[in-house]
């Protein structure tokens, strides 16, 4: 008996050969669906783990999260109701001396916003014309009688006020998950009139979403490394197309064996939880604050 | 004897009504016992304690725990709160277990779910951190912790819950050795405040080690020996029937042997040649 405990091992597995490859032309780096998963990982957690601002010692993270929550939603209502540029313009540079005093780069929450604000500017567009805002014309681009055709000075205003509205409120939004770790973040949410088990969803989506994309990375490295030569276009879509049903069999297992474990742990249909924040004079001078520059757009 | 606080009669199990997962598995479990759950992988383990557990129902059979027959409807009901109280278990994958933010929010989950008072669920959350030496972990979230930290928050986690019977699926897998030693310490110490320990394994370790009954399942799913560690261990024909040991060949300098070999290294006897 030899020592593979019976195990006939193949002659050309016997066989040795390290050497180095012949071959000098170069690949072209990470390919679609690689890019695809490893961008959609950065982003996740991106969002999870924001480059540690929820430690700072800054303005924001000093006040209780109910508080601060709260605060950034009457700042965005704010936001809603003011109506002229100038007066957005102002309130955008209170949110980015509040960064600074939270010690948030302004950049990030730009870098963050700029995505939302080029998404919308796509989809307002075509209110800068004539036809949907009527009015002085800026730029002429038919001036037939019948149909004319031109940007006017209400429609770029209103693009403007809408534009700068979205920044200040997705900036806002930004600086709130900024600045409140992920886990603070859902305990503020079940602080307010919102069912626990849609914040729980909601929280295990973020958490198990993570599980996932490792196992897509895991399922795409593991075929990388044993791929030698380039898949067609075909093969590449045919394994696309398995590994989105493994994932979806993969998270359909997840959820079911999640349900059995909180199950076991005594889940019963409703989640009980418990807040252990405890609010200061801070966090209502915060409050009132946030109220006061509600208030006064209201007055504008 | 006592009332057995399961009492599984000829319960066979179907997945999908297709694949068979137990049969026709009868057996009485009593108050205090540590007993270990042996197979090798597929071989019904795992699904033999989630019935335990409540968690899934025999396709035929019975179960009665704790003095009620183990039904859908009667977990449905108020048995389920005292029944959950009672019975912890400790899955095999620690990630499907660490649902919550945060590894406080993981430990005080269970407590908190069963109407246990605030101030209650607070101290059982800080005494089971400081007992499972993971103070520094509380505010950290489950998915950045290692395998073993996971596997200890999820220990926690249940035994918050201050559970009398224990299920344990595969409690060693994945750990490093000194984890390991560190569960052997922690059932150890269990066993001693006579809680029940059950446990699905196919690491023989454990089984000396920890247990005083073994219930060993074949890979046809029926259990094929019930007995002590020390029955069960010196029956070798048995344990490779079923795919617990196998035989194994090694050298040792000139010497050659020829023994059987379980996963965690069992020695027990050589057969040399030159």
């Amino acid at each position: 008996m030899g020592l593979s405990n019976g195990v006939n091992i193949p002659e050309w597995l016997k066989t040795t050969g390290v050497a180095a490859c012949p071959c000098c032309s170069i690949g072209r780096g990470k390919g679609f669906i690689e890019k695809n998963i490893a961008a959609i990982a950065s982003f996740i957690k991106e969002v999870l783990e924001p480059e540690g601002f929820a430690n700072k010692n800054g303005l924001l993270q000093q006040i209780d999260p109910r508080a601060r929550l709260l605060g950034i939603l009457l700042f965005m209502l704010t936001a809603a109701l003011l109506k002229s540029a100038l007066s957005i313009i102002l309130l955008l540079s209170l949110v980015i001396l509040m960064a600074a005093a939270s010690r948030v780069n302004a950049m990030i929450l730009l870098k963050r916003a700029l995505p939302v604000l080029i998404f919308t500017l796509f989809l307002v567009l075509p209110a800068v014309f004539n036809f949907i805002n009527p009015g002085a014309p800026v730029i002429t681009i038919s001036a037939r009688d019948a149909f004319p055709l031109y940007i006017s000075k209400q429609g770029l205003e209103g693009i403007a006020v809408f534009l700068l509205r979205v920044g200040a409120m997705v900036s806002l939004l930004s600086l709130f998950m900024l600045t409140t770790a992920y886990s603070d973040v859902f305990r503020a949410l079940q602080t307010f009139p919102i069912p626990k088990i849609f914040v729980a969803a909601l929280s295990m989506t973020f958490r198990y979403i993570m599980v996932l994309i490792k196992v897509a990375e895991d399922s795409h490295l593991a075929r990388k490394v044993r791929t030698i030569k380039p898949s067609t276009l075909k093969q590449g879509r045919g394994w696309l197309a398995s590994r989105i049903w493994f994932i979806i069999e993969r998270s359909m297992e997840t959820a079911e064996d999640v349900y059995l474990a909180m199950t076991a742990r005594g889940f019963m249909g409703e989640i009980k939880t418990m807040t252990i924040f405890e609010m200061k004079g801070r966090d209502y001078g915060w409050i009132g604050f946030s109220l006061f520059i509600l208030f006064l757009s209201m007055q504008l | 004897m006592n009332e057995p606080l399961f009492d599984i009669k000829g319960v066979s199990y179907r997945y999908s009504d297709k694949y068979i997962g137990l049969k026709d598995i009868t057996m009485q479990i009593h108050s205090g016992e540590s007993l270990a759950i042996l197979g090798a992988n597929g071989s019904g383990k795992s699904t033999l304690l989630k019935i335990m557990a409540g968690l899934v129902f025999p396709s035929f059979g019975s179960v009665i725990a704790l003095g009620k027959p183990l039904t859908q409807d009667i977990l449905s009901g108020e048995f389920a709160g005292f029944f959950r109280s009672k019975v912890g278990f400790v899955f095999q994958e620690p990630d499907v277990q660490v649902f919550c933010p945060t590894v406080w929010d993981e430990i005080a989950f269970g407590p908190l779910q069963l109407d246990i008072p605030k101030d209650e669920v607070i101290k059982r959350v800080e005494d089971v951190l400081d007992m499972l030496g993971i103070r520094a972990l509380k505010e950290r979230q489950p998915h950045h912790l290692s395998g073993g930290e996971k596997k200890k928050v999820v220990l926690g986690a249940v035994l918050s819950l201050n559970p009398d019977i224990l299920l344990l699926d595969e409690p060693t897998n994945g750990l490093d050795p000194r984890t390991q030693v560190w569960l052997f310490e922690l059932l150890a110490g269990l066993r001693k405040f006579k809680k029940t320990v059950i446990m699905a394994t196919h690491d023989l370790s454990i089984v000396e080690d920890l247990t005083d009954r073994v219930a060993v399942l074949s890979e046809e799913h029926t259990i094929v020996a019930d007995g002590t560690p020390a029955e069960i261990l010196k029956d070798k024909d048995m344990l490779l029937k079923v795919n617990i040991i196998h035989e194994h060949t090694h050298r040792h300098g000139d010497v050659v042997h020829i023994h059987s070999h379980g996963p965690f290294a069992r020695h027990d006897e050589h057969e040399d040649k030159q």
